[in-house]
């Protein structure tokens, strides 16, 4: 039965070439999405490796100022800072504020290797702030201070990218450089600054300036209110002389931040919805004008010995078969993605992709195909040889 | 084979009711070739239709080869006409996108068997209708006597006991005809199949072990 139903469609492919193509693309489209979309659901659903709820950004804005100029102020503000009550801690950041941070990279060598990674700069209270696990060594604080070395904290990832199955902890690297080159004090998990969708990355920290001071991250309690806010702001403002002062929750970064993808999400899913809908409609228009026209053949089945069971299943069948020829020829293009390692996803995600791909179109194709199929089993067969 | 006691079929619309056959009794013998004749729309289709398990009277009984007719399911009249019965229609109905020998393979299809088996029977049905060398064609290749031919092998591939051929002869020229005469009254002759078949042609109609005319939905002699 399979194999009369595969030869009757292999022979009559050219009347059902409009409708291969159609299942084609829309294949190649589903499945562009998915792998987009799964790619980014992979990413979500890894470990953020911080914690950011309650903490609070505190930017300073001066068009005249020069730079440094707060750094007389800076202890003094960060005493004040926490001895509220609210607060738990406070961190001074250079650039590593999550959800949209400016974006660094270096190259790090050890030995012959040589890894790319991005870094942040950050203080001794930064792990606590943000909530930060480490899994080896610890965060820089007054004893890593070393005139030779700079402290670092890196992530597994770039770890595992440097040393292998080495110890981390101690190795140095860049030891050629000009300053001080960089000493490994501590390994942490994940740092996904971008948001609940960033990859995961290699990164290392390394300690903010003495004097600098441009940006804080301020960990709040829970339980503050909104007016807190305004007194921050204030006795921040008193602080900093003609400075501006703005303050942001991270809540509120993150959100901006996925929304970046949740957009672009829905946005490429409404599109493909489209398109398959018209790719759908068409099928059922084709479907029924094909039983109209093939009522002589299904009153021969029927004669024959088919029952109804066999007639819906025939039609269905059919649809099926040319999904599977354009299946074929979809996953033939959609296999060159893993091979030729286009956008750089796992190979993993190009074949979920195509997996899921697969079965939406195969669903799709069976619900619209049923309906039809089902009346013409339902012609009697009489009738349908009278028809001709 | 056969029996029908006061079969009666009245088709129903809204509007109109048409009485297609009326108190017809009929019976036919294992082997025997009947031919029903009668003008166009007298009922002769519908009378092989009922005798055929494609449709039911609306009234009478039906017996074929000992078995009563009523309350069977699809599936049952299903595997029946599988086993028992071998169709030919004037318009031939071969499907076009499959190839001669597949075309007769179908009624094997529907029952169980390897391809190796249906093989070998197509080819044997095909043979006997003088059709070996035109395995690999398709429908659209043939001619309309040798369309005709591949629907015999069809209906013969199953090995029914009983053919229907509903004007079998009807689009084809006086040649083309009487060899698929020829090819039936073989097939009746050589391999005792009970045929009954409609014809317009009192030629062909003369061939035949006996004669049924009907008109008006009424057996007239
Ligand atoms: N499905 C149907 N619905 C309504 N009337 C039908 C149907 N099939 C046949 N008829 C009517 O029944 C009568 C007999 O038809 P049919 O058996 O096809 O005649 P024949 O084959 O002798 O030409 C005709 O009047 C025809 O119009
Ligand atoms: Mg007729």
């Amino acid at each position: 039965m399979i194999r009369q139903l595969f030869k009757l469609m292999w022979n009559s492919k050219r009347n059902h070439s409009l409708l291969i193509i159609e299942i084609f693309f829309s294949f190649l489209v589903l499945f562009g999405v998915m792998s987009f979309i799964i790619s980014q659901y992979a990413n979500y659903v890894e470990p953020m490796g911080f914690e950011g709820d309650n903490v609070w950004v505190v930017w300073f804005e001066n068009a005249n100022a020069e730079g440094g100029s707060l750094s007389k102020q800076k202890e003094n503000m960060l005493n004040r800072i926490e001895t509220f009550e609210e607060v738990d801690y406070v961190t001074v950041s250079e650039n590593a504020i999550p959800f949209g941070g400016t974006r660094n990279s270096q190259s790090l060598k050890k030995g012959e290797v040589e890894v790319w990674s991005r870094y942040f700069f950050g203080d001794a209270n930064y792990e606590e702030v943000l909530e930060i696990p480490l899994t080896e060594g610890k965060w820089f604080d007054k004893n890593t201070d070393d005139l030779k070395y700079e402290p670092v904290i890196i992530n597994q990832r770039l770890r595992e990218e440097l040393f292998g199955n080495e110890t981390a902890i101690g190795q140095i690297l860049n030891p050629e450089d000009q300053g001080r080159p960089k000493k490994v004090v501590g390994v942490i998990g994940n740092f996904r600054w971008g948001g609940d969708f960033h990859k995961q990355e290699n990164i290392y920290f390394a300690p903010v300036g003495k004097d600098r001071i441009s940006t804080l991250l301020v960990k709040v309690k829970p339980t503050v209110t909104a007016e807190f806010e305004g007194q921050l702001s204030k006795t921040i403002s008193g602080i900093a002389k003609g400075y501006q002062i703005e303050i942001e929750r991270l809540v509120d970064k993150r959100k901006t931040a996925n929304n970046l993808i949740y957009i672009p999400s829905i946005i490429l899913l409404t599109v493909c919805g489209f398109l398959i809908f018209n790719v759908i409609l068409g099928l059922f228009g084709i479907l029924w004008a094909n039983i109209n026209k093939r009522k002589g053949e299904i009153g021969t089945r029927r004669a024959m010995g088919a029952t109804q069971m066999l007639i819906a299943g025939q039609f269905v069948g059919e649809v099926m078969v040319i999904a599977t020829f354009a299946l074929i020829l979809g996953c033939f293009f959609a296999v060159q993605f893993p091979l030729m390692n286009v956008f750089g996803l796992a190979n993993a995600i190009y074949i979920k992709a195509i997996l899921v791909s697969i079965l939406v179109i195969y669903f799709l194709v069976g619900i619209c195909a049923f309906y039809p199929s089902w009346q013409a089993s339902k012609i009697h067969p009489a009738i349908a040889l009278h028809a001709d | 084979m056969i029996n029908l006691q006061n079969i009666e079929k009245v088709y129903r619309t809204k509007t109109i009711e048409t009485v297609a056959l009326n108190n017809i009794n009929l019976s036919v013998e294992k082997g025997e070739f009947l031919s029903i004749m009668g003008p166009s729309g007298c009922g002769k289709s519908t009378l092989l239709n009922i005798i055929g398990l494609l449709d039911e009277p609306s009234e009478g009984q039906v017996q074929i080869a000992g078995s009563d007719f009523k309350k069977h399911s699809d599936k049952q009249l299903a595997a029946f006409r599988n086993q028992n019965i071998g169709f030919i229609f004037q318009s031939f109905h071969l499907i076009n996108d499959l190839s001669v020998i597949d075309n007769v393979e179908l009624p094997l299809i529907y029952r169980k068997s390897t391809a190796k088996q249906r093989r070998e029977l197509a080819a044997a049905a095909l043979e006997k209708v003088g059709l070996a060398n035109r395995m690999k064609h398709f429908p659209s290749q043939l001619s309309g006597g040798q369309k005709q031919r591949v629907a015999i092998a069809r209906a013969i591939v199953g090995r029914p006991a009983l053919i229907l051929a509903d004007e079998p002869t009807g689009n084809l020229d006086s040649v083309m005809g009487n060899e698929i005469m020829d090819i039936l009254l073989n097939l009746n002759q050589q391999d005792n199949a009970t045929v009954v078949m409609v014809t317009h042609d009192e030629n062909m109609a003369k061939r035949t072990n006996r004669l049924v005319r009907l008109f008006d939905g009424m057996q007239v002699q």
